[in-house]
Parts: structure tokens; sequence; C-alpha cells
């Protein structure tokens, strides 16, 4: 494995690619499957723009080579700018988790356009417009794929791609999920969703030699029916074999470190990547330890804590009132993973960083 | 809605909102609020800040002036980039200079404080910024306002008395209108929202 600098070329057609972002706030996807086909899972904004887009422009690659757009949440660090990406990506499909697919959903979405109502279903709202105007007239399969555990998402030449999640159990649990954020009787406010995140859509890509797991912002459950326990099971359904490359879930917090996953889904050796989540301080020191306690292959994309605020004439009496105040973001930090397509082992892949990843 | 006027002193606004009055106004302190008549100075569209829309909202406290004000979509559409040097109002013995503001919405909740996103009033392209605020800074009676998804206002500036200047800041949580049955009926209704999902 090595650690160099970024070149900006785009990967050969038989190089797989696994591209990382994160800033302070937000996380984005970018495979290379192959043969110039390429998945965007999730997506977050560079200075208002898509970094899917951005970096796959910079790169020479048009946004017509996306063929895949996956929205694994609704969450706002995983979805703003998403909507841009798929109406740029005019050959891609759309995958939903299936547990939105549901009328306790689209209440969300009706409630929306309710005055002083923030539900944050916007951009996902748009996304399905977005397809809706794409596919009028088309046939009905063209519509969004609802996702679930243990699905063939899409197979290329050179991929497999499996939806580990939501289980069975969690689209069950999906009406409640999604219910206790309906508006009621009372006061309107705006919809924190944050703890929504059970109905997360987790990706295994099979690669043939090396695989990847994905694992978006799922969390671990009591309950061996939801969370990562499930999807531990999920993977031994579809055949999963231990990944060289994992997305580190939710943001490497210890609510989503199942030992199971280092036990049973992952390599020893493996490459595994968090996003930072700085809004929580999302990892702590004490999770950037245990991460690196797991790999020897640990990088972050950006530091976990906001800035503090600068000394200005009022920074007394605001810091006075506030017990802490950050600002939110980061150099939008990149880890590039690149493989052959025939590569069999974590050692055969290389980490390339940039903008303030580390390791 | 009890129908309150005030005027503030928005001196050198370089656009006169309902956004801009209202927050001021109901950021600074009651005693402020409570004089009437306080004179609107070199104001160019000349501002007033109260409504008479059913769908007002109204800033929390009960022992001031109700000010009321149109929703934060109607007001981002009308309000531009103020700078908050410009922002002073004054009663007879007061005069306020805001020099930050922020809208937050609360993220967390835990048993002595809240955490919250929250966003330069001023300055849209600021980036996000996150705080936490103890509940002791909340008024008494907002606190049954702090739930998550609450969005509230901070504010903090000068307030120069007599001739003697001295720091500000407050938080005061909106009170929102109320979900009416027909609006929640509504939701249940089919809508072009349903045929999304087919």
């Amino acid at each position: 494995m090595s650690t160099t600098s970024l070149t900006e070329a785009p990967p050969k057609h038989d190089e797989i690619e696994v591209s990382i972002f994160g800033a302070g706030i937000g996380e984005c996807i970018v495979v290379h499957l192959g043969d110039a086909a390429w998945m965007v899972v999730d997506s977050c904004q560079d200075s208002g723009l898509p970094v899917a887009l951005t970096y796959l422009a910079s790169i020479g690659v048009a946004a017509d080579a996306i063929k895949h757009v996956v929205v694994t949440h609704w969450h706002d660090d995983h979805i703003k700018g998403a909507a841009r990406v798929f109406e740029a990506a005019v050959n891609a499909a759309l995958h939903c988790s299936a547990a939105l697919n549901r009328e306790e959903f689209k209440r969300l979405i009706k409630a929306n356009a309710t005055p002083h109502v923030d539900t944050g279903t916007g951009e996902l709202e748009q996304l399905l417009r977005t397809l809706k105007a794409r596919t009028s007239g088309r046939a009905a399969s063209m519509g969004p794929q609802w996702t679930s555990a243990r699905q063939l998402v899409a197979r290329t030449p050179r991929a497999q791609i499996w939806a580990l999640s939501p289980s069975p159990g969690t689209l069950s649990l999906a009406q409640h999920e999604l219910a206790r954020l309906l508006p009621v009787e009372g006061p309107k406010r705006n919809v924190v969703a944050q703890k929504a995140n059970a109905l997360a859509v987790v990706l295994y890509i099979d690669f043939g030699g090396v695989s990847v797991l994905l694992g978006s912002d799922l969390e671990k459950s009591a309950n061996p029916a939801v969370g990562w326990t499930a999807v531990v099971t999920a993977a031994q359904g579809v055949g999963a074999r231990p990944s060289s490359i994992v997305k580190v879930a939710h943001h490497g917090s210890t609510t989503a470190d199942d030992v199971e996953i280092w036990n049973a889904l992952v390599t020893a050796d493996v490459h595994a990547v968090t996003t930072p989540f700085q809004s929580s301080g999302l990892p702590r020191d004490t999770d950037k330890v245990r991460i690196r306690e797991r790999t020897a292959n640990a990088y972050f994309t950006a530091e976990s804590s906001g800035r503090k605020v600068v000394s200005h004439d009022m920074r007394r009496i605001i810091e006075a009132t506030a017990k802490s105040l950050r600002v939110l973001g980061a150099r939008m930090g990149h880890v590039r993973l690149r493989f052959s397509a025939e590569a069999k082992s974590s050692s055969e892949i290389k980490a390339e960083l940039r903008n303030g990843a580390f390791r | 809605m009890s129908a309150a006027i005030a005027k503030i002193d928005v001196s050198t606004a370089t656009a006169g909102t309902d956004e801009v009055a209202s927050t001021l106004s109901a950021n600074v302190p009651r005693l402020a609020l409570a004089a009437t008549g306080l004179p609107t100075l070199d104001t160019p569209e000349g501002l007033s800040i109260w409504h008479d829309r059913p769908d007002e909202e109204t800033i929390a406290g009960s022992d001031s002036p109700q000010v009321t004000f149109a929703s934060d979509r109607e007001s981002s559409a009308q309000s531009s980039k103020i700078s908050p040097l410009a922002l002073t109002t004054s009663s007879a013995q007061d005069q306020y200079q805001v020099r930050r503001r922020w809208r937050g919405v609360v993220q967390e909740i835990s048993e002595d404080s809240f955490d919250a996103e929250i966003f330069d009033q001023d300055h849209a392209d600021s980036p996000r910024e996150a705080a936490e605020f103890s509940m002791e800074d909340v008024d008494l009676g907002d606190l049954s306002l702090v739930q998550p998804g609450a969005v509230f206002y901070w504010m903090v500036g000068y307030v120069t008395t007599r001739g003697t200047r001295r720091t500000f800041s407050e938080i005061r949580f909106r009170r929102l209108p109320v979900w009416t049955r027909a609006e929640l009926a509504k939701l249940e209704e089919p809508s072009d929202v349903d045929d999304l999902f087919d």
C-alpha cells in the first residue's frame, strides 16, 4: 500500500476506484465499477456544488457515466446536492431505502410544504420529481428502486452490488420510526430526524477479488432483527466475503461499532475510511483510537471538531452565552482507493489522501 | 394575535424587511419594546413591524407587547444582506446595537443544555455553526418551547444607557402556530406526492 498525492486522471477500464469525500458535515462516495461505469452513493457539497460532479469533471468523466445513484437515507448530511447529481446523471437509476416507501414518509414530504415546517425531505422530493419527469410515459420499472437487505442492487461485468439493509425487521419497524416524526396537534416545528438511522441502506460491492462495505449511518441495536446484527445475517445470506475496504458506519461512533463488523465482515487489514460529523463531534478521539486499533489502514477525511470562532470584539459575550461554539465544515477531504479489477487483497489497494484527509 | 405596533430604528439598513425589524424587536430586552412610539429614524422604507394575518407567529414572552411577523420564508424572500452594525434601536433610555444575530434550530437536548445548529442571519454564505447553550440562558417562559426542531433567535450586541455601554445577549424562541386539524387531515389526502413513489 502506498500513500501519495492525488493525480488527476480517470481510472482505466480495468481499474476500480472507491473515492470517499467528507468535510465537517456530509459524505459522498464515488465508485468506478469498471468499464467507465460509475456509482454515486449519497451526496454532499463543496462550495455549493455536489462534490461528486465536481470530482468526476476534474478527472474528465462526464456525468452521464454515472449509472447508479444511491440515497442511503434522507438525512441532510447524506443527501445534500443529490438531486443535482441525479439531474446530471441522465443515465442513472435511482436507489432508495425501501423503508421510505411508506405512507408515513409521504406524509412527511407533504408536511414539508406547510408554512413554518421543515421536515428535511425537500431534497428527496426533488430527486423523486426529477425521476418522475425523466420517466414520464416510460415503463413503470424506471421508477425508484426501493432497496432492502439481500437485494441485488445492480450487476455489472466486474461488480455485483448488494444491499445488506434495511432488514425485514427494520421494514416492520419503519412505520413506527417514521410515525414518530410526523406532526401531531400542537405547535409546528422542524423535524430533526437524526435518530432514524436504522432505515439506512448498507451496500456490499463484490469485485471478484476485493470487496467493499459501505456502512452508511447504520447503528447497532439490541434487537438482532435490525441494525448490524441483521447486516451480518444478510451478508451470510448473500455469501459476502470479508471486505478489504469499509466506509465506517455513522462517522465512527460507538453506537455503530459492532465488533461483528470487524470479526465477520471485513479483513484484518481493511482500509477503513471515516467521515466526520462535526455537529456531534464525531468521530471522537476515543473513536479514532478504537478504529486505529482495529486496522493499520485507518483514514479520516477531515477533522472532527469545527474551528473555534475567531477572536473579535463580541467574542467575550458570545462565549459567555454559548458553552461551545464551532464553525462547522472543513476542507472537502478525499480518500481515494484504487486497485486492479483483478486484485485479490488489501495490499494491492493504493490509497491516496488529499485536502486534509489523514491516517 | 395581539396587534402590537413597535417601530424600530434601522438607521442605515440597506433594505427594510419584516425579518430585520421583527428579529431585532423580538430580541432586545422587553423594556425597550415596552416603550411606545419608538421613533423611526432615517428608514428608507419607513418600517413598521406588524401584520394582521392568520398564519403569523409570535416570539415567546408574555410581559411585552407581542411583536408579530410573517413566516421566515416570506421574510427571507424579501430580505437582503444587512450589516449587523447597522442595526440599532432605541428607547427613551437605551440604545441597542446588534452586532451578530443567528437563527438556531435545536438538535438535541440534555438535562441542562441543548445543542443547536445556528445560521448567521446576515451572511447567508457563512459556514454552518454549532453551539451548545445552557438551559439557564433560556427565558423561563420559553423553556417549554425547547424541543428538537424548535427555532430560536440569538442576538448579541451592545446596549447603551445614559452613556454607559454594556453587552447584551438574548435567546428567544419562536412560538409557532399550531397544526390545525384541517392541515393534518390534508396530509392524509392523495396528492401528486403519492405518484412519486410508484
